[in-house]
């Protein structure tokens, strides 16, 4: 049953990431796209990676979607302003190209065993804790559990954890140098640019500009 | 594995269908059984009780949208990373450890700060104001 | 780990946040730079900007050498980070570049008649040195970064920081679509650098480095390691702007501010080979660089092409450009070459040849080549750069190379570090480039890459051409009016002054009498990184 659940969620994925680069109208591949996120945080669910789910669907699923509908809204291509369909030939060598990436990967994956780094399963020892009553413990660390991933997190990638806010710091400094309105300092230079004395000044230092 | 894999689901899995069938039957009656009789002003799209603000949808719209919303994405991507701290502070740390509990407190004070700064830098650039 | 017992212990010492310390102060300064332009109001002097930033340079500096340079490289913060003297030379180059160009643009947004707002650049100055010293942060994370995620983190705080940078200038087409191309391209090469992370992680089972090079892999997951292995160096490649992954170095260096480009040809091409090195020991080492052929494992024979290729192509291409920043762009490909000569020469080690020792003694050579290399390199780009901002006031820009003629005349000592600062990137003896060269194809000829090192020589040989052809504008040439190089010295500019004065001067000490202290660093760097 759920060998064939994992099937089915599987087979959704690629139907609908194939449909992502093969769709014309960018709204329809965006939406594609966002099947496959939520078919990768169902498998993700069906792995108990619960956390790294909600971070799919909350992130990718939420904000990294809005910002894809965002860029198309923004561009608003209409037909005419696609382009031309990519040439044949290009099409034939990018398909080449993803068959042999395919091909590669398969061949790299398929030859592992799949029995090792495997956590002992550690449901049989919770369950019976819990059947004891001990409400204290009622935190299922189970390899992959949010409360994994916070252990880890917090304590052994507590450097690139505080990074992550440099990180951050960045991009906020990014988008607003790059996205915010000209602001004052600009429009001073506007208004300074109005004037007939000021614009010849303008000029004459803007010219490169 | 894979067998016991989505076994907690079922439950989810069965509301997820008794919606669908709702919503479905519910268009479904209400389109069979309701009166139709169009006229000019109710065909006009609904727009939360607003007149119509533009006639196509398909139009360039401000940058500012996207700032507002690459903004969102930061800050809510820092979010997502108190969760599970929040998760496993209560009952997955030892009470007694008072060394561990204060360096994993001041890691997330120091995170949160960072944010507060950054929070504050967009707010005097006027990156939230809509002008 | 018992899944029922609460968590009640660090998994690392606390006293291992001091080797922190050297990242959280570029991260801090920034943070106090962005909040100081807020309050130093629009049109005002920025000079306090370069200062903060500079102190934050300088502390950090002190920081690094006081604390990284005497650790051994073993793995602290749970095997996060691996502070080394080799971490320490790296983040000097890296601090160089940021101070040395930080304050070549103090004065930019000033206008000599005292309106106090740049017309022609609209460079937002608080965020420039914001995102400067955000980058430096990510950069100097990467010199030690022990484990892949922190590597990660690392070169995406300093690629989003570098991609903000080269769009900086929004109000010009030519930035905006620099910073475009950087940015599709780069988002791209760091899906390959996780992609690849992702399956060494699955070959291995680890993410640390020094666990990995510890690693022997079983050979039904080698196949999986060694795709792992490739696409990480690709991502990595491209960072540096090898050949065959060099496209968007001309176009970002060309589009971005020439403050940006100055800094961007030296902090990430420093982190990024100094990453490079530690990731390329930690592959070479689990075997994930492939099988052996002819004594030495088939990945250092691809970067021996890609070696060859990128001193071909990077050399070949900087002969026609009029652009000074183009022509650094493709000078910047030739020196990633040079370099690559030594990531070569570094990898014989991982093969089983005959006489192992030697390949150790290479290796050693080579990483110490790199090292020094680094160093002169990133000297002489920021004296390039800080002479081109010092030119570049008032919106005129410095875009071809006839901008600078005459310049001898009309500011002899900009003009003399700039001839220094060319000759030492062309290798001329008594600069610090030539015994970076030295050293780097002492290297390539100790591990048996004869072939590569004359192939090295003769491309820089035809350097020459290309820096001397700069050099000759500026001394022969008369100045042409209303030009960059016609203007004469400004003496309220003291900031770009003395950053070109200290890269001229460090270039020749360098060259000429190399400081005990540095030489000592350096090799303490090589032996952290080969045992």
């Amino acid at each position: 049953m759920s060998t064939f659940l994992v099937l089915l969620v599987g087979a959704l994925i690629v139907v609908a990431a194939l449909m992502t680069v093969t769709q014309r109208n960018p709204i329809h591949a965006a939406l594609s796209m966002l099947i496959a996120l939520g078919g990768v945080g169902a498998l993700m669910i069906g792995l108990k990676a619960h956390f790294l789910a909600a971070m799919q669907v909350l992130l990718y699923g939420g904000a990294i979607m809005v910002l894809f509908v965002f860029v198309i809204m923004l561009l608003t291509l209409r037909e005419d302003e696609l382009g031309p369909e990519p040439p044949s030939a290009t099409r034939l060598l990018a398909a080449v190209g993803a068959l042999a990436l395919t091909f590669i990967l398969f061949s790299a994956l398929s030859r592992r065993s799949d029995t090792e780094f495997r956590e002992p399963d550690n449901d049989a020892k919770i369950a019976a804790a819990e059947a004891k009553g001990d409400v204290r413990r009622r935190t299922k660390v189970y390899y992959g559990s949010t409360e994994h991933f916070a252990r880890v997190l917090y304590t052994d990638y507590a450097v690139p954890f505080e990074l992550i806010t440099v990180l951050v710091m960045a991009a906020v400094a990014g988008v607003i140098v790059l996205a915010r309105r000209p602001d004052s300092m600009t429009l001073e230079a506007t208004k300074l640019m109005a004037s007939p004395a000021a614009s010849r000044a303008a000029s004459a230092g803007g010219g490169a500009a | 594995m894979l067998a016991s894999m989505f076994v907690g689901y079922v439950g989810l899995a069965a509301m997820g269908a008794i919606c669908l069938i709702i919503g479905v039957v519910a268009l479904l009656l209400s389109k069979i059984l309701g009166p139709r009789r169009p006229t000019r002003v109710k065909q006009l799209p609904y727009e939360c009780g607003v007149e119509l603000i533009q006639s196509s949808a398909r139009e360039r719209y401000s940058i500012h949208f996207y700032l507002v919303a690459i903004l969102f994405i930061l800050f809510d991507l820092e979010t997502v990373f108190l969760f599970p701290w929040a998760a496993t502070m209560r009952y997955g740390v030892d009470p007694n450890a008072a060394m561990l509990r204060s360096v994993l407190l001041t890691e997330v004070l120091l995170f949160v700060g960072v944010l507060a700064v950054g929070l504050f830098y967009v707010w005097k650039r006027r990156g939230l104001e809509w002008d | 780990m018992d899944p029922l017992s609460p968590l009640s212990s660090l998994s690392y010492d606390v006293g291992d946040f001091l080797y922190v310390i050297p990242i959280a102060i570029p991260a801090l300064f920034g943070m106090i730079v962005l909040i100081l332009d807020i309050y130093l109001g629009r049109g005002s002097n920025k000079t306090p900007l370069a200062l903060t930033s500079g102190l934050g340079c300088l502390l950090t500096a002190v920081a690094a050498w006081a604390l990284w340079a005497p650790a051994t490289g073993a793995p602290v913060m749970a095997g996060t980070l691996a502070p080394s003297a080799f971490g320490a030379v790296a983040a000097l180059a890296i601090l160089i570049g940021t101070t040395l160009i930080g304050f070549s643009v103090a004065h930019h947004s000033q206008s000599a008649d005292g309106v106090g707002v740049d017309l022609g650049r609209s460079i937002a100055h608080g965020e420039l040195y914001g995102l400067l010293l955000f980058a430096t942060s990510g950069m100097l994370a990467m010199t030690i970064a022990n484990d892949m995620v922190t590597f990660f983190v690392a070169i995406e705080t300093l690629s989003i920081a570098v991609y903000a940078l080269t769009g900086v200038e929004r109000r010009r087409a030519r930035s905006a679509e620099g910073a475009m191309k950087y940015f599709v391209l780069g988002a791209f090469s760091a899906a390959f650098l996780l992609y690849g992370m992702s399956l060494l992680y699955g070959a291995t089972g680890t993410m640390r480095l020094d666990v990995l090079a510890e690693t022997a892999i079983k050979p039904s997951d080698l196949p999986m390691a060694t795709v792992g292995g490739t696409l990480i160096l690709i991502g990595l490649l491209f960072k540096v702007g090898a050949v065959p992954f060099h496209a968007w170095v001309p176009d970002a260096y060309e589009g971005a501010p020439s403050a940006v480009t100055g800094f961007m040809s030296i902090g990430v091409k420093v982190a990024a080979f100094a990453g490079m090195f530690r990731i390329v020991e930690g592959l070479g080492a689990c075997g994930a660089l492939g099988a052996d052929l002819a004594g030495s494992p088939v990945g250092s024979w691809v970067l021996w092409f890609v070696a060859a290729l990128t001193v071909i192509g990077g050399n070949a291409g900087a002969l026609t450009q009029r652009n000074p920043r183009r022509l650094m762009a493709y000078s910047g490909i030739a020196h990633t070459g040079y370099l690559l000569v030594a990531l070569v020469a570094f990898t014989r080690q991982f093969g089983h040849s005959s006489d192992a020792l030697n390949m150790t003694y290479a290796a050693h050579d080579a990483a110490a080549g790199l090292l020094f290399y680094l160093l002169a390199y990133a000297l002489a780009n920021a004296g390039v750069f800080a002479v081109i901002n010092h030119l570049e006031r008032r919106g005129e820009d410095v875009d071809s190379l006839d901008d600078l003629a005459g310049l001898a005349h009309t500011q002899p000592r900009s003009a003399l570090v700039m001839a220094v600062c060319l000759l030492s990137l062309a290798g001329i003896p008594g600069t610090a480039g030539f015994l970076g060269k030295l050293w780097v194809f002492r290297a390539g000829v100790a591990s048996g890459d004869v072939g590569l090192v004359v192939l090295a020589l003769m491309a820089s040989a035809i350097s020459l051409y290309y820096y001397l052809r700069i050099v000759v504008i500026m001394y022969m040439r008369e100045p042409q009016a209303g030009t960059a190089g016609a203007s004469s010295e400004d003496p309220q500019r003291w900031c770009s002054r003395l950053a070109i004065l200290v890269a001229g001067v460090l270039t020749i000490w360098l060259g000429v009498y190399p400081p005990n202290a540095i030489l000592k660093l350096v090799v303490d760097g090589a032996q952290a990184l080969v045992h």
